[in-house]
C-alpha cells in the first residue's frame, strides 16, 4: 500500500498510525533508487515524502537553508543559484528527480566526498519522526554546533532505517564564479590509476578528482575545478588536463558514464590500492573511484571483506527508534 | 580525604562492593599506573571548567586496548561509573567525575602514532597523542592534521574525537568529525567495536562528539591534508567592532573561503599585549581581525586582492599582511594565547561557547557587552567570526561565591541570547557538565528522551561518563521552556 501525504502534518499522522499498529514501512522520495538494498515487496507499506517539497527557511547571508525532504536536488540548486549560492555535495545523476531527503539518506558515492562537500558535512540539523511516532530534533540552523547527539550523521547513509525526515537544515556555500571539468585522454587502466595517484598529490585544490573506468578496459582521470576565473585557469594549466565542460553547468554534471549504471558494487578503498583494484575489474565494467576512495562500479565484485561495523549497536538503535522502518533494507537488519 | 574515607557516604553492600572493586583494580594495574592518593588525584577533580569539582574514586593509566577493556569490564561487573580522559583541557566539565564513585581512565599513556601512510594521507594513532604532535610528525611528508583547537599543544586526539573539537581553521576545514575516518571503541560492556566511515550506518559520526558517553576510543584513523603551498595572514585593526564584523560578512559572502576569520575585542587585545603573548596588536583598537588564506599559490594569489579590498572598505586603523612564517606565527601568537593572557585579569576564567547565525554577530555582541555590564562582570570577547562562534570570556575570582553566582547568571543569559537568535549553546566545547541546564533551551523533552535512548544502545547501564551532554530524568533546570513552552525561562 502506498500513501502520499500532502504535507508534514499528514506525514506525522500517517507515521503515528503505522507506529500504533506496528506496521513496517518504507519512507520514499521519488523512488529513484528502489533497486538498492533489499527489494520492496508487493505487500510492503510505503509513505511518500514527494509532496513535502518546499524550502522552509532561507538565510543566504548565513549560508544556510531549511528544506523539506521531498525537494529535488535540481530545484534546490535553482533556488540557491538565484542567491549566488550552491549546495556542495554532488553532482549526482538524475538531480531533477532525486530528492534531498533521498540523497542524504542514501549518501551515494560522490565526487565531493573528500572534503566538506560530502553529504554528511552539509546536514546541520534535522526534524524527524521515528517508528515510535516521536517527533524529534537534532542539530540546529547554524554551521557550527555540538549540542546534543549528532543524529544527522545517523540519518545520512542510513537508507531511512531509523527515522523519517520532516525537515532538513543545510549548509550552503557561495556559488563559484566558474567551474570546469578536466579530463586526461583515455589510457590503459593501470596507467590511468598511476596518473590519478600522481594528480592526487598535485591537485590539492580540485573539487573532485575521479578515476573513471571506461568500456574496453580503458580508463581516464577527470577533475572538477571551481573558483575564480583566474584560479580555474591557473589550476587547469597546472593539471595538464583538457577542458571537457565549462561554466556553472559543470557543477551539475558528471561528464563520464552515468552514475546510475554503477550500482553493481559500491565501497571504499585506500587510494594506494587503486592500481591493484582496477587491474582485477572486468574489462566491460564501468564506474568511478572518487578522490577519497569511495567507488561505484557496474560489475558485482566478489571477495569484498565483510563489514566490521558494530552491528549489535546498529540493531539496538533501530529498535530504539521503533524498529518498523525499512525492514530488510539495510544489511544490519540481518546481522546476528 | 582518602578514597576509603570518601566511601564513608556508602554503606553496607555498596561499600563492600567498592572495596572489592578497588582490590581487584589494584591487581590489574601496577601501583605506578593506579593513582589513589589525594594529591595525585587532585588534578582529576575537574578539567578546564573549574566551576564544578568532584574527586574521583581512583585514576587508572592503561597502556593497551586490552587493559582498557579489563578496566571497563571490571566497572561493568561492579556497577561502577567510569570516564575516559585525555589531557583534561576540555572547557565544559566533560571529564569531571560523577557524584557516584567514578574511575577515571586516563588515556595519556596510550600516545603512540601507530602508522603514517602518506600516499593514502591517513594516520593511525592512539587516543593519547597530542594534537600538535601529529602535525609535527607528518610534516616531513608534506602533510598536516587540520583541526587545531587553541589547546592543540596539550589536548589529545582522543579528547578531540570525544568532543568533536573545532578550532580557528574549521571555517574552511571543518570539525574533527570531518577528519576522522575510523576508530576503535571500548563500549561500556568491555566489547571492542570498530567504527569506520562508509561501513554500515555512520556510527563513527554519531560517536564523534558524544562527549565520552558511549565508550572509550582506543585507536583513531585520521585524514591528513597536504601542507598548503602558500599561506597569507592579515591582521586588521578597527575603531569599532561593527567594522570588523562587516569586513567578515563581506569576505564570507564572496567566493572566498578563508582558512580562518578570527576577531579579538579591545579588552582581549589589552590583556594579550600586556602578557607574554604580546603580538604587536594596536592597543587602541576596538577590534582586530585575523584573516588567513591558504592553498595553492594560484588560489591564494587570486583571492588576496579581494580580501584586502573588503578590509579596506571598512576603513581599518591599520592592516598588515604577510606570508612569512615567523611573522605569521607572531600574528597568531596573540590569538592562540588569548585565553592564557586572561589570567592577567583575574584568577579564574569562564569561557563561553555560543553560536549565532553569522549575520547576527554585530547586534549579539552589543547585547553581550550589555549583559556583562548588567551583571557587573569583566567580559571580553574572542570569536571564530566566520562560523558565528562566540567565546565571551568572563574573568572572575572563584573564591567569592557572590561573584560566582553573577558569572553563572550572566553566562546563562548570554547562551539564552544565542538560542533566541537562532543559534546554539555550544559550537565546539560540548555541553559536558557545564551546560546541562541550557540543553532544554534547544531541545524538547522528547529530544532529550531520544538522546537517552541512543546512549543506552551503547551503554545500557549508563555507567560511561553519566550526567554529561544532556540532563537526566526531570533535572532539566532553569533553562527549560524555550522549545517546550515557546518562551525563554526567567532570568
Amino acid at each position: 500500500m502506498h500513501v502520499d501525504p500532502a504535507n508534514r502534518t499528514e506525514v506525522v499522522a500517517v507515521v503515528r498510525e503505522l507506529s500504533k499498529q506496528r506496521v513496517p514501512f518504507y519512507p520514499q522520495g521519488n523512488g529513484t533508487t528502489t533497486d538498492r538494498g533489499a527489494p520492496i515487496g508487493d505487500i510492503e507499506q510505503t509513505v511518500s515524502l514527494a509532496q513535502l517539497d518546499t524550502v522552509t527557511r532561507f538565510a543566504p547571508e548565513d549560508l544556510t537553508c531549511g528544506v523539506e525532504p521531498g525537494l529535488t536536488v535540481a530545484k534546490l540548486r535553482d533556488q540557491l543559484e538565484e542567491a549566488s549560492l550552491a549546495f556542495e555535495p554532488g553532482p549526482f545523476a538524475n538531480e531533477d528527480r532525486r530528492t534531498i531527503g533521498g540523497i542524504l539518506a542514501e549518501a551515494p558515492p560522490s565526487p565531493r566526498g573528500f572534503d566538506r562537500g560530502s553529504p554528511r558535512s552539509n546536514l546541520i540539523g534535522i526534524a524527524a519522526i521515528d517508528g515510535n511516532g516521536r517527533e524529534l530534533h537534532a542539530g540546529g540552523n547554524v554551521v557550527k554546533n555540538v549540542a546534543g547527539y549528532d543524529l544527522m550523521k545517523l540519518y545520512v547513509g542510513s537508507g531511512g532505517a531509523y527515522f523519517v525526515a520532516l525537515e532538513l537544515q543545510l549548509r550552503c556555500v557561495p556559488l563559484p564564479e566558474t567551474a570546469r571539468w578536466l579530463a586526461a585522454p583515455a589510457t590503459s587502466r593501470a596507467d590511468a590509476a598511476h596518473a590519478w595517484l600522481e594528480l592526487r598529490r598535485r591537485l590539492a585544490d580540485a573539487r573532485a578528482l575521479d578515476l573513471c573506468m571506461l568500456p574496453g578496459g580503458r580508463a581516464r582521470v577527470e577533475a572538477l575545478v571551481a573558483g575564480s576565473e583566474r584560479f580555474v585557469d591557473a589550476l587547469s594549466e597546472a593539471s595538464g588536463l583538457e577542458a571537457i565542460a565549462n561554466g556553472r553547468a559543470a557543477m551539475r554534471m558528471l561528464p563520464g558514464a552515468d552514475e546510475e549504471s554503477h550500482c553493481g558494487a559500491r565501497g571504499r578503498l585506500r587510494a594506494s590500492e587503486a592500481p591493484l583494484f582496477v587491474a582485477e575489474l572486468p574489462p566491460d565494467c564501468v564506474g568511478r573511484i572518487h578522490h577519497h576512495g569511495s567507488f561505484a562500479m557496474s560489475a558485482a565484485l566478489t571477495g569484498s571483506p565483510a563489514p566490521t561495523y558494530a552491528s549489535g549497536v546498529a540493531l539496538r538503535l533501530k529498535q530504539a527508534f521503533g524498529g518498523i522502518l525499512c525492514p530488510g533494507r539495510t544489511s544490519f537488519d540481518t546481522a546476528t | 580525604m582518602s578514597p576509603e574515607c570518601r566511601l564513608g557516604r556508602l554503606h553496607g553492600p555498596q561499600e563492600r562492593a567498592i572495596v572489592q572493586f578497588l582490590d581487584t583494580l589494584s591487581r590489574i594495574l601496577p601501583p605506578e599506573r593506579l593513582l589513589r592518593d589525594n594529591v595525585s588525584m587532585m588534578a582529576y577533580e575537574c578539567d578546564g571548567f573549574p566551576m564544578h569539582r568532584q574527586p574521583p574514586l581512583a585514576v587508572a593509566l592503561p597502556r593497551t586496548t586490552a587493559e582498557v577493556q579489563q578496566l571497563v569490564r571490571l566497572c561493568c561487573d561492579h556497577g561502577v561509573t567510569f570516564l575516559g580522559r585525555g589531557a583534561g583541557t576540555g572547557l565544559s566539565g566533560g571529564a569531571t567525575p560523577d557524584e557516584r564513585p567514578t574511575l577515571v581512565i586516563e588515556m595519556a599513556a596510550m600516545k603512540r602514532i601507530l602508522a603514517v601512510e602518506p600516499d593514502d594521507r591517513i594516520a593511525v594513532v592512539e587516543p593519547g597523542v597530542v594534537n600538535l604532535e601529529l602535525s609535527r610528525t607528518v610534516q616531513p611528508f608534506g602533510l598536516c592534521y587540520a583541526p587545531d583547537p587553541s589547546s592543540q599543544s596539550a589536548c589529545t586526539l582522543g579528547g578531540n574525537a570525544s568532543e568533536n573539537s573545532g578550532g580557528p581553521h574549521c571555517f574552511k576545514y571543518g570539525m574533527t568529525t570531518d577528519h576522522l575516518i575510523g576508530a576503535k571503541m571500548v563500549l561500556a560492556s568491555g566489547e571492542l567495536v570498530e567504527l569506520n566511515e562508509g561501513e554500515g550506518p555512520d556510527l563513527l559520526g554519531l560517536a564523534t562528539g558524544s562527549e565520552g558517553t558511549f565508550g572509550i576510543f582506543t585507536e583513531l584513523t585520521v585524514r591528513l591534508l597536504p601542507v598548503p603551498e602558500l599561506v597569507r595572514t592579515w591582521l586588521a585593526a578597527f575603531a569599532t567592532m561593527g567594522q570588523a564584523c562587516r569586513a567578515v560578512s563581506s569576505i564570507v559572502a564572496s567566493n572566498i573561503v578563508p582558512a580562518a576569520l578570527e576577531v579579538l575585542d579591545h579588552l582581549t587585545i589589552q590583556a594579550v599585549e600586556a602578557s607574554v603573548y604580546a603580538a604587536g596588536y594596536p592597543a587602541d583598537a576596538a577590534a582586530v581581525l585575523l584573516v588567513e588564506l591558504d592553498g595553492t599559490r594560484a588560489s591564494v594569489d587570486s583571492d588576496s586582492p579581494l580580501v584586502e579590498q573588503y578590509i579596506a572598505e571598512q576603513q581599518p586603523l591599520s592592516i598588515e599582511g604577510t606570508t612569512d612564517a615567523q611573522q605569521r606565527k607572531r600574528l597568531w601568537q596573540g590569538r592562540k594565547g588569548a585565553f592564557g593572557a586572561m589570567g592577567r585579569l583575574a584568577p579564574d576564567l569562564y569561557v563561553l561557547d555560543g553560536v549565532v547565525p553569522r549575520s547576527r554577530l554585530e547586534p549579539v555582541l552589543q547585547r553581550v557587552v550589555e549583559i556583562g555590564r548588567e551583571y557587573d562582570v569583566t567580559l571580553s570577547n574572542v570569536f571564530h567570526a566566520g562560523d558565528g562562534n562566540l567565546h565571551p570570556n568572563i574573568s572572575y575570582d572563584g573564591r567569592d561565591p557572590v561573584v560566582c553566582a553573577r558569572v553563572k547568571a550572566a553566562g546563562m543569559e548570554i547562551l539564552k541570547l544565542c538560542v533566541d537568535e537562532g543559534g546554539s549553546i555550544t559550537g565546539e566545547h560540548g555541553v559536558g557538565r557545564e551546560k546541562l541546564d541550557h540543553v532544554p533551551l534547544m531541545f524538547t523533552d522528547v529530544d532529550i528522551e531520544v538522546f537517552h535512548d541512543v546512549k543506552r544502545c551503547f551503554d545500557p547501564n549508563e555507567l560511561c561518563n553519566p550526567g554529561k551532554a544532556f540532563p537526566s530524568g526531570g533535572a532539566c533546570g532553569e533553562g527549560r521552556s524555550a522549545r517546550n513552552e515557546g518562551a525563554l525561562g526567567a532570568r
